[in-house]
């Protein structure tokens, strides 16, 4: 009898080993609550968010002071989806990513943004408006310059402007980093040639002993696609180099993290300017992939960073499934964009959140740009001419 | 919820508990008392849902394990073993579809202690079957594996995809208290065939089932990530009789 008990009890077990897990998951289809709503966006900030080892914000504190709060709203009371908006924006409010944005839509009231870095930058003392340092640079370059622009496929307009300075230096700058795809594209247009033109200034760099160095401006340049950093910054050097840390997500778990590894910029041709003098130029809206161009090219051991301290946003998004990290949406109410995984320097800081801060510091003067000068850019030419 | 799973823990440590001071009055008073080594490998089957997860699929790992199985005979076809063990429950997460090739390998080493009661038969050759309840510490883990660099992605031939190269990288599993559940409580099934080489000398063959209970993770319940180990353990035994 023993021995009958025994076995049953054995074979039970091994069917029981087939049982699936059950698991409480709010379905996406089936929020039609704020308590839903708010379940979702907490847990997949939760598993989705990487900085949770390093960010102030006390997400679980965040769980047990506003799940009921939101359970006391209506889902279809325009008063109650304008508090529910209040509310994400004050739980969202200290999280350090740079990247971090929130569209809201709800039927009732009108869709709006949560940008928690946008609004403690709003509240700083330096704080000011994006300026188009184009206008005003393209008066220092001499005559020849080129200023280019591209349509991407996304339907953005970018820019592009080189030339050089006093036939001694070097200027480059873009408004965003979609140069590879400018580059690729079939047939002619005016960011390829700026690109054209700028490398060919770069070999004049390399073989010219008479030039000066290069300045590459940053300024209220928001960043834009990965394979630029490679194809940008590759352009100065004959070989590969490290210039920071990545870390990414492994799993759901909050802090479940790959450990720090190289992140590497690869070279994209043989010429090398690493040697040169270069000048980096920032300001407050430097962000995203601009940052990491900045931080890549200060590696370099005659190359400096001047202007402000930069947005902070270094941590990069990618496509969300590919660490399983990143931007995600709650239902058909809320999208989140935020980094898939996070950065660190050389020096082994993360600086996300911070920004960069430069090597020479110059303050921002938009009286002085509309009168046609740009302290920031005199302040590079002086130390280039050195 | 959760305090039906305290008190289902509180149960498992209870019972083992009152188990091992039975055992040990018992033999003590009559019993054979018999000891051994038992190696195998395991494969360990690693239960979850991946919660926010898409493209990924778990699958076990190899391991190795030791014990060394303390048995008392209750009569000429009952015994109990405490088998105080070092056993890994490792397994690999791996990303399937368009991300195959990153993949996640959890190499977690236990120090266990599973106590059982063993019905066998035979003369010669006898089989052999148990049940029983098992707690285990999660001693130290590693992680390694392949993942996409992001800095080399290249765009793909349509335009909207991206090729990356897989770097590897590994490291030790740092514990975290507000999340790691490092004690793990469980059943175990057991069955054998075994042989007497001499008078004092048994050598056995064995397959086991560890189900874990509990999670390898503490969560609330929106947070909650199943996270449970099914390890089979394939070992051979050394058993010396040491006391009649």
């Amino acid at each position: 009898m023993t021995k009958l008990l025994s076995i049953i009890f054995f074979i039970s077990i091994i069917s029981w080993s087939c049982k699936k897990d059950h698991v409480k998951e709010v379905q996406e289809d089936a929020i039609g609550s704020f308590v839903d709503l708010f379940d979702s966006f907490w847990s997949k900030m939760n598993m989705r968010y990487v900085y949770w080892d390093i960010d102030s914000t006390n997400w679980k504190n965040c769980y047990n002071r506003y799940r009921s709060r939101f359970n006391a709203l209506d889902i279809h009371s325009a008063v109650d989806q304008a508090v529910a908006v209040g509310y994400l924006k004050e739980m969202t409010s200290s999280l350090i990513d740079g990247h971090c944005q929130i569209n809201c839509q709800f039927d009732l009231i009108q869709p709006s943004t949560i940008n928690p870095s946008a609004d403690k930058k709003r509240l700083q003392h330096d704080f000011h408006s994006p300026f188009v340092y184009a206008g005003v640079d393209s008066f220092f370059l001499d005559s020849g310059f080129i200023f280019g622009r591209y349509v991407t496929k996304s339907n953005e307009q970018v820019t592009a402007l080189t030339g050089t300075i006093g036939k001694d230096i070097v200027y480059f700058s873009c408004s965003e980093f979609e140069l590879r795809e400018a580059f690729s594209a079939p047939g002619s247009n005016g960011v390829k040639a700026v690109f054209e033109r700028y490398q060919h200034l770069l070999g004049s760099i390399a073989v010219q002993h008479n030039l000066r160095g290069l300045i590459i401006d940053v300024r209220n340049n928001p960043g834009g696609s990965l394979p630029d950093l490679s194809f940008f910054v590759g352009q100065l050097c004959s070989k590969d180099f490290v210039f920071g840390g990545m870390k990414y997500k492994l799993g759901p778990g909050p802090i479940d993290y790959t450990g720090w590894m190289d992140a590497t910029i690869g070279s994209a041709g043989n010429l090398s300017v690493t040697n040169s003098k270069i000048v980096i130029l920032v300001d407050q809206y430097t962000k995203s992939l601009a940052e990491l161009v900045a931080i890549a090219i200060r590696t370099f051991p005659n190359s400096i960073i001047i202007g402000e301290q930069t947005w902070g946003a270094t941590g990069t998004v990618s496509d969300g499934n590919l660490y399983n990290a990143g931007s995600f949406s709650v239902g058909r109410f809320l999208t989140v964009y935020t980094s898939a995984s996070q950065f660190r320097t050389l020096g082994g800081q993360v600086i996300e959140g911070k920004g960069i801060v430069p090597d020479y510091s110059e303050k921002f003067d938009q009286q002085q740009l509309l009168l046609g000068k740009d302290n920031v850019l005199s302040s590079a030419i002086t130390w280039l001419r050195q | 919820m959760a305090r039906n799973r305290v008190t289902l823990l509180q149960l498992c440590m209870r019972s083992t508990t009152l188990i091992l001071l039975y055992l040990l009055s018992f033999s003590l008073l009559r019993a054979q008392f018999r000891i051994g080594v038992d190696i195998g490998v395991t494969q360990n089957y690693f239960h979850t849902t991946f919660p926010g997860q898409v493209e990924i699929a778990s699958k076990p790992l190899p391991g190795k394990y030791l014990t060394i199985p303390i048995c008392y005979s209750l009569s000429r076809s009952v015994q109990v073993e405490v088998d105080p063990s070092i056993i890994d429950k490792s397994f690999t997460l791996g990303r399937t579809g368009s991300y195959q090739g990153i993949y996640t390998d959890y190499k977690n080493t236990y120090l266990q202690l599973p106590v059982l009661v063993k019905f066998d038969r035979g003369e010669r050759w006898k089989y052999n079957v148990g049940v029983g309840l098992y707690s285990a510490y999660w001693w130290k883990g590693r992680i390694n594996g392949k993942t996409a660099d992001i800095f080399s992605a290249i765009p793909g031939g349509d335009g909207n995809t991206y090729r990356y190269k897989l770097v590897p990288f590994q490291k030790n599993y740092v514990f975290d208290s507000e999340i790691d559940k490092r004690v793990e409580f469980g059943a175990v099934g057991a069955c054998g065939l075994s042989r007497s080489l001499n008078r004092s000398l048994n050598i056995g063959l064995n397959a086991r089932l560890y189900y874990s209970f509990t999670n390898m993770n503490r969560s609330n319940s929106v947070s909650y990530i199943p996270s449970k180990n099914r390890t089979w353990v394939f070992s051979v035994a050394f058993i010396y009789s040491i006391l009649k």
